[in-house]
């Protein structure tokens, strides 16, 4: 079986790579619409310098923003541990699942299916035995009467009563047989199909939270670094907004 | 016009017919139509009886088996079978000693005793399981008969008699239950000495343990005291005896085995056991009110009669009861004056007479050969008891 760690690891680093792509490259885009003002001023008048307070009060945004991203990056650590946690819970239960379902077919088919047929059959012998018992009971009466012409009050009751428990010992035997087809040619075949099918669930189970523990450790990562990069971008604009109003702030007492 | 006292025709009538059936009802048929048998008659049933079992001895001069001969007798131990062909053999002893003698039957006789004497002694064979009783107390019966018989007291057979006959006393003594009497099975907690004795075995033995003390084989006196008054305490106020003695005798209601219904062959041998040992506790008149309540409730053993369970008839009875209650019938009637003696046994043959099969035998259980060659045994015992010159 192909293991949870290698199949998403390509996955990984195509997505991290494109994070890392993509983030300098919205940077350098910021860095760029900034430039292109001060290329135009440069080209016509020297540019206004900037508003101290619009400066501090840009400071301030990035200030919270950066308090906001630092808690929202937490807030993403704890999601996916839950998140990782809850994956590898379900699938530590897929596996003792799987396992269960593993262990009772091999009980069902090493034990319960082979006893239970014997047990059929020891009561199918029992019941054969009893009718052939009760047969030779009945012709022994058959002949103790035979041979006695005189107990005419005792012989009738005596031999109807043989002769009905003969017919149910018969009856019971055929009933016997008719359970024995029963449990060898459908209950046990059922119980096991169930067995398998249940089985075959539980692998299925284990397979899908598996796949769902991967997805669940891609996620955690892209948004973790979702958060953290975001962190940085403000924390860096919040340094040259800092940097600015440093500047503005000299230029007016100058 | 009639005067106070006149009757109608038709009242007459009904008068009439009232004392003729009050008059039938107290017959000695009790109501029941009274059958008879003669003599004759019971002198061909018992030849035929004993020519049945002439012909069935085994090569080797026992008779029946000691295996299991059929389904409807398993679950006794293995020795049982043994023990039930054991007393069997004991039985036709009996019976070809007291029988007149024929050439046959003297020989199958002479087979017979040599196998009694020879054979290993029964031993008991379970824990719950003491059917050896019965080969115990029938040996006992037959070695006294046999060492009292002119033929083999004075033969060389004689100390073998004696010898066996001790065995058979031993195992009685060892075996005889704390209260006094004896049984064939025991209950938890299983003892080496039984503790479950019934009226009717031990009253079959009473009369030979006399003898075999009057011989010198019964040392101990107590043994037949105790027996004796095991006998007499299982007596019930109503006439009948209780199956196996309780600390507190009664006779519940209903079909109980207790009551008269079901008590009808062991009255018979107790009546006769207790009389033979001089047990005060027993009247003339209580051996005639036994054999009119046996005939009188006769059809409660007929129905009984070769039905397969034990005990599963009215009031408990068993097929077994039959023959053996007949031949103690018999015994009973011999201890009547002998002027009264042959109006009841040409009641009780026909009741013999008409269970008879075509060979000869007579079956009363199941078909198994111990009980077959028994019941035989027993009928010819009883039909031989009612012939001029058998003994009391």
């Amino acid at each position: 079986m192909a293991s949870i760690r290698t199949i998403p690891s390509g996955l990984l680093v195509i997505v991290l790579g494109l994070l890392c792509v993509c983030v300098p490259r919205a940077g350098a885009q910021e860095a760029d619409a900034e430039k292109a003002p001060a290329e135009k001023q440069d080209s016509k008048e020297p540019p206004d310098p900037p508003d101290p307070k619009k400066l501090e009060r840009k400071v301030a945004k990035f200030t919270r923003e950066l308090e906001l991203a630092r808690i929202e990056l937490r807030i993403a650590e704890l999601s996916n541990q839950i998140k990782l946690n809850s994956c590898r819970s379900g699938l530590r239960k897929a596996e003792r699942a799987q396992a269960d379902q593993q262990q009772a077919l091999e009980h069902f088919l090493g034990h319960t299916q082979p006893v239970t047929l014997e047990k059929a059959g020891i009561e199918l012998e029992r019941s054969a035995n009893r009718a052939e018992y009760a047969k030779d009971e009945f012709q022994e009466l058959e002949a103790m009467y035979k041979a006695e012409e005189f107990a005419e009050m005792t012989k009738e009751l005596v031999l109807k009563r043989g002769r009905r428990k003969l017919e149910l010992a018969e009856r019971d035997l055929a009933l016997e047989r008719r359970s024995f087809e029963m449990v060898a040619k459908h209950d046990l075949p059922k119980e096991r199909r169930e067995l398998e099918q249940k089985l075959e669930s539980a692998r299925e189970a284990l397979e899908a939270a598996q796949l769902e523990l991967a997805k669940e450790e891609l996620s955690a990562q892209v948004s973790l670094a979702k958060a953290q990069h975001k962190l940085q971008d403000l924390e860096r604009d919040l340094e040259e907004a800092r940097g600015e109003l440093g500047q503005a702030a000299s230029a007016v007492e100058q | 016009m009639r005067g106070p006292h006149s009757l109608h025709p038709l009242q007459w009538a009904r008068w009439i017919l009232a004392a003729a059936m009050l008059a039938w009802l107290s017959s000695p048929a009790g109501g029941q139509q009274a059958e008879r048998a003669d003599a004759a008659a019971a002198r061909a049933g018992r030849d035929r009886a004993l020519a049945f079992l002439v012909d069935s001895q085994n090569p080797d001069g026992s008779f029946a088996s000691g295996a299991i001969e059929g389904v409807h007798d398993t679950g006794y131990s293995v020795a049982s079978f043994y023990d039930w062909q054991v007393a069997t053999h004991a039985l036709v002893v009996l019976a070809l000693l007291e029988c007149p003698e024929t050439r046959a039957r003297r020989d199958a006789l002479d087979r017979a005793v040599r196998w009694f004497l020879t054979t290993r002694p029964p031993r008991r064979g379970s824990d719950w399981d003491n059917d050896t009783i019965w080969a115990a107390l029938y040996g006992v019966v037959a070695s006294v008969r046999l060492f009292q018989d002119s033929r083999f007291n004075a033969s060389d057979s004689r100390d073998e008699i004696e010898a066996r006959g001790l065995e058979f006393l031993a195992l009685l003594t060892r075996n005889q239950v704390p209260t006094g009497g004896w049984g064939y099975y025991d209950d938890p907690p299983y003892s080496r000495r039984p503790k479950w004795g019934t009226s009717f075995a031990t009253a079959l033995v009473l009369p030979a343990l006399s003898e075999a003390e009057r011989l010198g084989w019964l040392t101990d006196p107590a043994v037949r005291r105790r027996a004796i008054a095991y006998v007499r305490r299982c007596a019930l106020p109503n006439g009948a005896y209780e199956y196996d003695l309780n600390p507190i005798p009664r006779a519940p209601a209903g079909e109980h085995i207790n009551q008269l219904k079901g008590s009808l062959s062991r009255i018979q041998v107790c009546n006769w056991a207790l009389w033979r040992a001089s047990d005060e506790s027993v009247t003339l008149q209580d051996v005639r009110t036994g054999l009119e309540r046996f005939f009188k409730h006769h059809r409660f053993l007929d129905i009984a009669r070769m039905r397969p369970i034990p005990h599963e008839a009215y009031y408990a009875n068993a097929g077994y009861f039959y023959y053996f209650g007949h031949y103690y019938a018999a015994l009973a009637i011999n201890v009547l004056p002998e002027p009264e003696r042959d109006e009841w046994h040409q009641r009780l043959r026909p009741q013999i007479l008409k269970t008879q099969r075509k060979d000869g035998s007579m079956c009363d259980f199941l078909g198994q050969r111990y009980l077959v060659v028994a019941d035989t045994a027993l009928g010819a015992l009883t039909l031989q008891a009612g012939l001029p010159g058998s003994p009391r």
